[in-house]
């Protein structure tokens, strides 16, 4: 599933990453993944000018507290309920979309990050999108994800939005843990003939996309 | 195929159409196709945004339609909707029906035969969904691998001419193509097209569509316009 994506970012040889077209920026677009030694990080150039840094933590404690900040203002981050996530490969298109709509100024939410929410979500009701991938009472774990023109240790957005988070940071990797496969086919409405064809990751960023068509 | 560079771009020109130009590149990690339906500067600004609009979106549902059902299409990972680009999978490590066919050696007949009843079966479930194709060709397929093949493996591109439609005369038009297509291509044939049409005749509405074919055939694919 993300076994696709390098992780050991190496040589320019590299294929660029698609979109910089819109982008007009100097930097070379790379699929940049800094995975390094044990720590949980994990950060991915979705092109040439944006970042998505995403941290996963689980016994969240302060559930009300991080929608009260978003509400506020003052945490600028998605944060995602890990039970609809397959895998990085899904908040990486969503990322994109969003991080795309927003540049062209087409954002149909209020900004990038919640755009993002909106954009993993396979309806075009955006209060519901948001109580199915956002914070959840169900769930303790959450993701968090920030789209940022900034790298991971200049984002104060993402460091600031880590920090607001109480619990336990864990490796990105675990991110399958949280799946919950079965609602995942419900709410993407994915059939077991596609599944034939198909993986599951695709079949949901299948969804994602074609939700406008 | 030619590789071009596209200036300072990421997208590597494979083909230019009368309607899209398609490019390969990378979009987050991903092998990727990209077609792009551009602009035509002879067409007023607002026809030629909403014809661009429109058939790009068609494709996309034709696509996700048959994926429901079961038949393998690319899967698409981001519709730019501001210039008509599809991002779609790039499947890996797969040849054109073709190419299998004009590859074929030992055992030709009985390889052939089982590739025919795999597009027999995945055009019957197609029209039994409504979909029409629009440009069926042995090169608009694509195959994933080319040892036991199975429905799975064969997949289908290009929706570009695509439409929903429950007319039997559609579908009829449908085959049609696909015939011209596959006999002219592939010389010597006739016996592979039939077994596709006999799988064909699983389908609930198939007996109309074939009566169709038959129709189509003697007039071509253009209906007169008489009355």
């Amino acid at each position: 599933m993300t076994s696709k994506i390098d992780v050991t970012m190496t040589s320019s040889s590299s294929p660029p990453v698609l979109g910089s077209e819109h982008l007009p920026t100097g930097t070379t677009p790379l699929p940049q993944w800094s995975a390094i030694g044990n720590s949980p990080r994990m950060s991915l150039k979705l092109n040439g000018k944006y970042w998505l840094h995403i941290a996963l933590f689980c016994q969240v404690t302060n559930l009300e507290e991080l929608k009260q900040g978003l509400i506020d203002n003052k945490i600028s981050a998605a944060f995602i309920n890990p039970a609809l996530i397959v895998g990085i490969f899904q908040l990486s298109v969503a990322a994109f979309k969003a991080a795309h709509l927003q540049d062209i100024n087409k954002m149909k939410t209020r900004n990038v990050h919640s755009e993002l929410l909106y954009s993993l979500s396979p309806s075009k009701n955006i209060a519901g999108s948001f109580k199915k991938f956002g914070l959840s009472n169900d769930s303790n774990a959450v993701i968090v994800a920030v789209i940022d023109t900034d790298s991971e240790e200049n984002s104060s957005k993402f460091q600031m939005a880590i920090q607001a988070v109480k619990g336990e940071r864990i490796g990105i990797e675990k991110i399958n843990d949280f799946s919950k496969y079965e609602d995942i086919k419900k709410i993407y409405s994915i059939t077991d003939a596609e599944l034939n064809t198909t993986d599951l990751v695709d079949a949901v960023v299948n969804k994602m996309a074609v939700k406008d068509a | 195929m030619d590789v071009e560079s596209e200036g300072s771009s990421a997208l590597r020109l494979i083909k230019q159409g009368a309607e899209a130009r398609i490019y390969a590149a990378d979009f987050l990690g991903r092998p990727t196709i990209v077609k792009e339906r551009f602009k035509k500067k002879f067409r007023h600004n607002v026809l030629d945004d909403k014809l661009r609009h429109k058939r790009t979106m068609q494709e996309v549902r034709s696509m996700h339609r048959c994926r429901k059902a079961g038949i393998a299409t690319p899967t698409v990972f981001f519709i730019d909707s501001n210039d008509y680009k599809i991002y779609m999978e790039e499947v890996q490590n797969s040849i054109t029906v073709r190419d299998y066919i004009n590859s074929l050696k030992e055992d030709k007949e009985s390889n052939l035969r089982k590739l025919a009843k795999i597009i027999g079966t995945i055009l019957a479930s197609m029209h039994n969904i409504q979909v029409i194709h629009g440009d069926l060709t042995t090169s608009n397929m694509l195959l994933k691998k080319t040892n036991d093949i199975e429905i799975a493996d064969l997949v289908l591109i290009d929706f570009g001419l695509s439409s929903i439609s429950s007319l039997a005369e559609d579908k009829g038009v449908d085959l049609y193509v696909l015939e011209r297509a596959f006999l002219s291509t592939h010389p010597n044939t006739e016996d592979a097209f039939k077994v596709i049409l006999d799988t064909y005749k699983t389908f609930k509405g198939s007996s109309e569509a074939l009566k169709k074919l038959d129709e189509v055939r003697l007039r071509g694919r253009k209906r007169t316009m008489v009355g």
